[in-house]
Parts: C-alpha cells; structure tokens; sequence
C-alpha cells in the first residue's frame, strides 16, 4: 500500500501552514491552519469569495479564467504557497456600531450584596455555606454548587468580608468585596457577532467587540447553515459548537479589554435569529428549513451558561429572547426592545436589514413581522467584488457633476472590492446616470463598460467592477425588501403615506445612503425626516435586557404582540415581487390588491 | 422578413408593449397569416431568450413578454383554421410543479410561461406538492417530462424523494425528470436523481426540445 500523498500548505502574508492531503480542498486547509476565507456558498464551488492565487505549486482544480481559483475547489498536488485574495480575506472592522449607554435605569437580576461573616470558631462550627446564608439573613436559601468549590478559600483569603452575587434565592457566585458585577449582551448575528462587557449596577458599558460569526465557513446565509446542520451527519452539533466558541472568543476578548476574569460575568443575554438561536441551543432545524418553517421552540429561555459554550460564573445563566416565528426571531425582539420609547403615535415601520431582513410594522397594540430572505449582496457577499466594510472596500458612489461616476473607499486605500453600502450606491448611481435602465440592464457603449465572463460589467477602477449580475443580485434583495413592505402595510390596513417614521436597524442600515435607498426604491419615499438609522439596536436591546429585568420582561411583552406573516403563502405576492424589482422609487404600478 | 414584421419582431423583443399589438393587428388586416404571426412571436421570444440568458433581460421582461404574447395570441387563435389549429400541435407535454415544503412559484412560472409560447402543453399542479400529487399527475397527463421546482436548499430532500417515489410507482422509464429553481448543479443532480438541472427558463425549454426530439 502506498504511502497517501502529504503536502505543506504555506498561507503567505498569514503566517500560518497546514499539511494536506490530496482529497482535502484548500479551503478545508485554511480553515484548519485557522486562515478566515470566506465561503459565502459554504464551498459549493458557486459563489468565488475564496479565491486564492497559487503563488508556488501544484494544484488540481478550482482555476478561474484569470489566474486565481477557487480554493474550495482546489487540491494540493505539491508542496504549496498560497495568496488569499484580499476580498477574501478582510475582517470585519464595524461589527460593533453603536457606541450608546442603554438609556435605562439599572434593575439588574444580580443582585450584589457586601457582607461581613463571623468567621468560625469551635463553639460556632456551621458550615461556610450556612454561614454565607444565614448572612443574607433570608434574601438567599441556596448556593450554588460551583461557587461552594470557591467559598471556603475566598473567606478565609478576605477575611470573611466577601460580595455574595445573587439571581432570586440562589447564591450564584462568590467574590472580594468591591468585585464590579459584569453581564455579557450578544447580537448573534448570520454574519457578524457583537458582544458588549456591561457593569449591571450602572448600565455602562465597558468593553465592546465584534467578529465574525465563526459559522461563515459553513455559508453566508440562515439556509446554508440549516442545510449543513439537516445534511452532514455532525453538522448540527458541529455549528453548535462553533458558534459557542465564537462566543467564548468573544467574551474572553471582552474580558482581556476589561482586565478581568471571564468568571466575573455574572448574567447573559444573547439574540439571534430563530436560526442562530436553534443553533446555539442544539435544538433541531429541519422543521425550519421548509414551509411551514415551524421554530422547535419560541419561548425565551433561560440555560447554564456552559450550554452556549460559556465559562462565566459559577451559577452563571444565559438568557435568549423569545422567537416571533419564522426566521424572525429573538435578534428581532431585542431591536423591538431598544426602539419602543421611539413607536410614538402613528404607525412605525422598524427594518433590521442583513442578509435575512426582518421586518415589524408597529400600529396600535399589534405588530406585525415579516422575514425577507433578502440575500447577502446588500452586504457585499456573492457579488463579485464584493467585500467586508474593510480597508479598501468602496462604501461611497455618486455621480459627479460631469455625469461620470466618484466613490471613495475606506481608509482612502486604493479600491479592492464594495462593501454593501458602496454596492447599494453604486446601483443607484449608476441608474441615476443612465449607465443602467430602471430595469437593470446595463446600457451599451459606455466607456466603463466592460465585458466579464460573457457578460456587460461596469469598471469602477482597476480590476473592481460591477457586473450584470451583481445588479441582478441588488434587485432581488431590493425587491425581496420592499414587496415585503408593500404586503406588511397591505396586512394592516395602511399606506406609506401613513407612515409616521421608519426606523433602519442593523450594521448595514447604519452605513447605508437613505437617497440611494429610496432612489432604487428599497425604501418608501416619504419625508426623510421621518426615517431614522438606529445602528445595531439588536446589540442595544440586549444590553437593556441584560441589566434590566423590567425591559427583559417587556421584551417577552413586545414577542407576545408580535404576529409573523408568512410571506410565501401570500397569493398576490409574486406579482408585488416581479413589479419591485424595478430600480425606481415608485414602481407601486401592481399594488397588491 | 418584410420590414412590418420585422417591426413586430422589434416590438416585443424591445419591451415596447404599446406597440406589439397594434403592429400585429395591422399586420393581420393587411393579409398575413395568423401562423405567420404567431411564428415572429415566436422568432421575438428567442430574442428575448437569448437575452435573459446573458443577463440582458431579467425576471420582469420575461413577464412582460408574455402578457404582450398573451395579447396577440388572444386575437390571433380564434382565427386559426382547423388544419392550422392542429398544426399549432404541442411538441410534448411537461408537467411541473414545486416540491413538498416548498411555496416559491416565480421561477416554476415562467419556467411554465417559456414552455408553452415554445410549443410545449404544460400541466402546472402548483407549490408545495407531495410525490402522490406528482404520481397522479403523471398517470393522468402521461407527460414525456416531469420538472419539479424549488427554491429552499431543503427542497431538494423532497425532490429526491419525489424522484424516489416515481420509481417505486414503475413511471421512472417512462419521463425525463428535470429539476431547477434553486442553487442546482450537478451534485444536487445526482443526489435527487433526476436526469439533468437547469439555471433559468430558456435551459428548461432546451432540455424539453432535446427530449421531445423538437429541433432548436
């Protein structure tokens, strides 16, 4: 029997390397070695985000007409020194976008309380455990188990003075007086994770971070992981992992800001997708993945923080908000939680835009969500030059004066791909200058257009263009966006014009240009004044369910009002879908009726 | 080509609704033949085909192409004589619908549309539909070729099993079985056991003339 062939794999500029095989793909090398590639299909060889550039060696398969290959498609047959592009490449730089306190008065559900213990004598021989409890003089019956291993070395260490942190009856951890008690507030988002250090008796934040979310590398979208989860004989419990790792990285990250111990997290609150919670949680996804797209459970719920892959505090638990139904779930009460104090009177439209993009209308006591799988081009994935809000990425597009096309990068550093407010402007401006018709064909003789692949692009600068596809791809996001709008409103009753505010949540709709929005009609077009970008109040709610227990409790109440429309199931909505695609303001020609 | 037809080619393969039935009534009260009509109808959809293959036209000129179709064939049928009636004569039938668990029909229906201005009869038993509906289906209709759509990543589990259950009922010998709708590719193709995939409308007509030994 032969020896199989083994082969060292050398990432240039990542100082990392890993051995391969011949069956194994480079993108499977990468990931081993701990190289972030992206794989927006999760390596179906469909989408090129893991474009690599053979730099010495070998390979089979995986080559792209103009010298790079896709590294999910390749396989070492040498010895190998491999270039990642840089789109496919760059970290995530704005996870973490929104700076704000919680405006909320603290009522956290971790209570600290300083005390001074008689210390034990031979006529006073009650146990340490007893003795901490008869301190609390009834506030606490029980304590818990991993904190007991701490209690006797800390009392004898302090000095008996210790700060006892308790959840209801239960001692949940022990520590030396003056100990600031710590939560942890996680947006889990499809792509990106933001976490938040929070102090629970004064609301303020102390560290905040972002990443990826680790679970990229099995596909961009809520579907590709669900069919790696129902697919793969280890994929569901392989997610699971992954994505609690995700969080350990996050907290220890957090916690390295802050000069603590990730045991000082005392409380968690965590809101994902309906998707990324099951996930997070182990709890079963196929049901999810086709219609009647039924969740395996909705309620919030409280778990040991070791569940989510979480070392904390002893007696340390996790909150997860309640799921609305459909895709629409916990991420999308927390966004409900941080934007209530502005509902006001009048109906409010609340967008959370990604790469699922959820959708409430608030009107009166009811509202009414919507999930629109509004794909990841509007976040710079599967487009072809498509990339993270990073160094480079184009994030700005206009039309000059002279009628030719400006943009300007990130870091002012030479253009490397679009980020996705740079693709949104991009779209705009390029219909806005007659480049592309209302329809999206990209208009002949033009000197920025370009051929690629057998297909019209449209040349920003260098090797960074816009193609067919790429327009198409916006298209259907927009439209996905917006037909969801027309029959949420169609739903209750309303128009646009009776829209007091529409309030644009999420990284994306942070970053986004509202007229390039409303100009290619992924917006209504009503009084800008009533449209307000919030940034990520997703991570913002988490943060006021985390040191509040009143808010934790009004986010159940907000859940409870929610009612989920399930948009496939609308008769009329195709023909809304087909008119939306459109690239102007007010293609309302096929109202739903 | 006369110039007038040439026109009517040029009207629908354009988009310009507004023109495409005036310029084939005009064409008719001047003394064509309704066939002819309906042969530059035809000549204008494989411009419109050909187009959306490249990327040219998408999703919505497709519909617009068939409702301005739909216009003209409304006046031009009637005036069909028996014989030529019958050489309107379907090439094939094709049944399609969407699989079990799934509810997206935009693409099964212009997947729908592009079969029948192609010549093809078309039986479409809509979404979500489970194996026995399809078995029924191809009992009752005797297709030569059975599309089965979805959107959802998860469809193509039902799409398997559909083509698992058209087996087991003995019609496996009797139909081509073609699938499309979502991220499809050979791997998806071998999985569900289908005969082939397509990525868009005019690849499904092209599989449906290649089975149906129709001529492109």
């Amino acid at each position: 029997m032969t020896k199989p062939h083994r082969h060292r794999v050398t990432f240039a500029g990542q100082n990392r390397e890993a051995e391969s095989g011949e069956a194994e793909s480079l993108l499977a090398v990468a990931r081993r070695a701990g190289v972030r590639l992206l794989a927006s299909c999760g390596g179906r060889g469909t989408c090129g985000a893991c474009r690599v550039k053979i730099v010495l060696g070998e390979v089979h398969g995986g080559a792209e007409d103009d010298g790079w290959h896709k590294a999910c498609r390749s396989h070492a047959r040498s010895d190998l020194v491999v270039e990642p592009a840089p789109r496919s490449m760059a970290a995530p730089e704005r996870a973490d976008v929104d700076s704000r306190d919680a405006d909320i008065a603290p009522d956290p559900l971790i209570h600290a309380h300083d005390l001074a213990l008689e210390p034990a004598t031979v006529e006073d021989p009650r146990d340490d455990a007893r003795r901490l409890l008869d301190a609390l003089a009834g506030r606490a019956e029980i304590l818990d188990l991993e904190a007991a291993r701490t209690l006797s070395g800390l009392l004898r260490d302090q000095d008996w003075q210790i700060r006892a942190f308790r959840r209801g009856p239960t001692v949940i951890a022990v520590a030396p007086r003056h100990t600031r008690p710590l939560g942890l507030a996680v947006d889990l988002g499809t792509t990106n994770i933001a976490g938040y250090l929070v102090d629970l008796e004064t609301g303020a934040r102390v560290a905040a971070r972002g990443l990826e979310n680790p679970q990229t590398f099995f596909g961009a979208d809520v579907v590709s992981r669900i069919t790696h989860a129902v697919r793969e004989p280890e994929g569901g419990p392989e997610l699971r992992r992954v994505a609690g790792e995700g969080l350990a990285v996050l907290a220890r990250e957090l916690c390295a800001h802050a000069g603590v111990s990730e045991t000082a997290i005392l409380d968690a609150v965590i809101g994902g997708n309906t998707a990324m919670q099951h996930l997070l949680l182990g709890l079963p996804v196929k049901q999810l993945g086709h219609a009647p797209f039924v969740p395996a459970l909705s309620d919030a719920v409280d778990v040991p923080a070791a569940e989510v892959g979480l070392a904390l505090a002893p007696g340390a638990r996790v909150h997860l908000f309640a799921n609305v139904g459909g895709f629409v779930g916990g991420d999308h009460v927390a966004m409900l939680l941080a934007i209530e104090k502005r509902m006001g009177q009048g109906a409010t439209l609340a967008l959370d835009i990604g790469t699922n993009t959820e959708i409430s209308l608030i009107d009166g006591p009811e509202i009414v969500s919507i999930s629109c799988p509004s794909g990841p081009a509007l976040e710079g994935g599967h487009i072809m030059c498509g990339m993270r809000a990073a160094n480079g990425a184009i994030e700005r597009v206009w039309v000059e004066e002279n009628g030719t096309i400006g943009f300007a990068t990130i870091g002012n550093q030479p253009a490397v791909g679009l980020c996705g407010s740079g693709i949104l402007d991009a779209v705009a401006a390029f219909a806005k200058a007659g480049l592309i018709e209302p329809g999206g064909r990209i208009q002949p003789h033009h000197p920025q257009v370009v051929e690629r692949r057998h297909k019209k692009a449209i040349r920003l600068e260098g090797e960074v263009v816009v193609t067919q596809d790429d327009i198409r791809a916006v298209q259907l996001a927009k439209a996905a966006i917006r037909a969801g709008i027309d029959h949420l409103l169609k739903a209750a009753g309303r128009t646009e014009g009776d829209l007091a505010r529409i309030i644009v949540a999420g990284a994306f709709g942070a970053y986004i240009d509202i007229e390039s929005a409303v100009a290619i009609g992924l917006l209504p077009d009503i009084l800008r004044a009533r449209i307000v970008q919030v940034g990520n109040a997703a991570g913002l709610g988490a943060r006021m369910a985390l040191v509040s227990g009143a808010a934790r409790a009004r986010a159940g109440v907000l859940a409870r009002r929610c009612r989920y429309l399930e948009l496939a199931g609308q008769p009329d909505f195709q023909t809304t879908y087909l008119a939306r695609l459109r690239l102007d303001p007010n293609t309302a020609r096929k109202e739903p009726t | 080509m006369t110039d007038q037809e040439r026109q009517l080619v040029d009207a629908i393969a354009e988009m310009r609704e507004d023109d495409a039935l005036p310029m084939a009534k005009k064409l008719l009260a001047d003394g064509a033949e309704p066939m002819r009509v309906l042969e530059l109808c035809r000549n204008a959809m494989d411009i419109v085909g050909g187009r959306f293959e490249k990327g040219e036209y998408f999703l919505p000129e497709l519909v617009l192409a068939g409702e301005m179709l739909e216009q003209i064939g409304a006046i031009v049928k009637p005036l069909l004589t028996g014989k030529e009636g019958a050489a309107t004569k379907k090439h094939g039938k094709v049944l399609i619908g969407t699989v079990k668990g799934d509810l997206h029909d935009i693409g099964k229906n212009i997947v729908t549309f592009m079969l029948d201005i192609n010549g093809f009869e078309v039986l479409d038993i809509g979404i979500d539909q489970a194996d026995a509906k399809f078995i029924d289906a191809i009992k009752n209709f005797q297709p030569q070729v059975v599309a089965l759509s979805g959107f959802l990543t998860l469809a193509f589990d039902s799409m398997k099993n559909t083509v698992d259950s058209i087996n087991k009922a003995g019609l496996r010998d009797k139909v081509k079985i073609m699938i499309g709708g979502g991220q499809v590719d050979e791997k998806v193709r071998e999985y569900t056991g289908a005969d082939a995939f397509g990525l868009n409308a005019m690849a499904a007509v092209n599989l449906c003339r290649t089975w149906t030994g129709v001529a492109a």
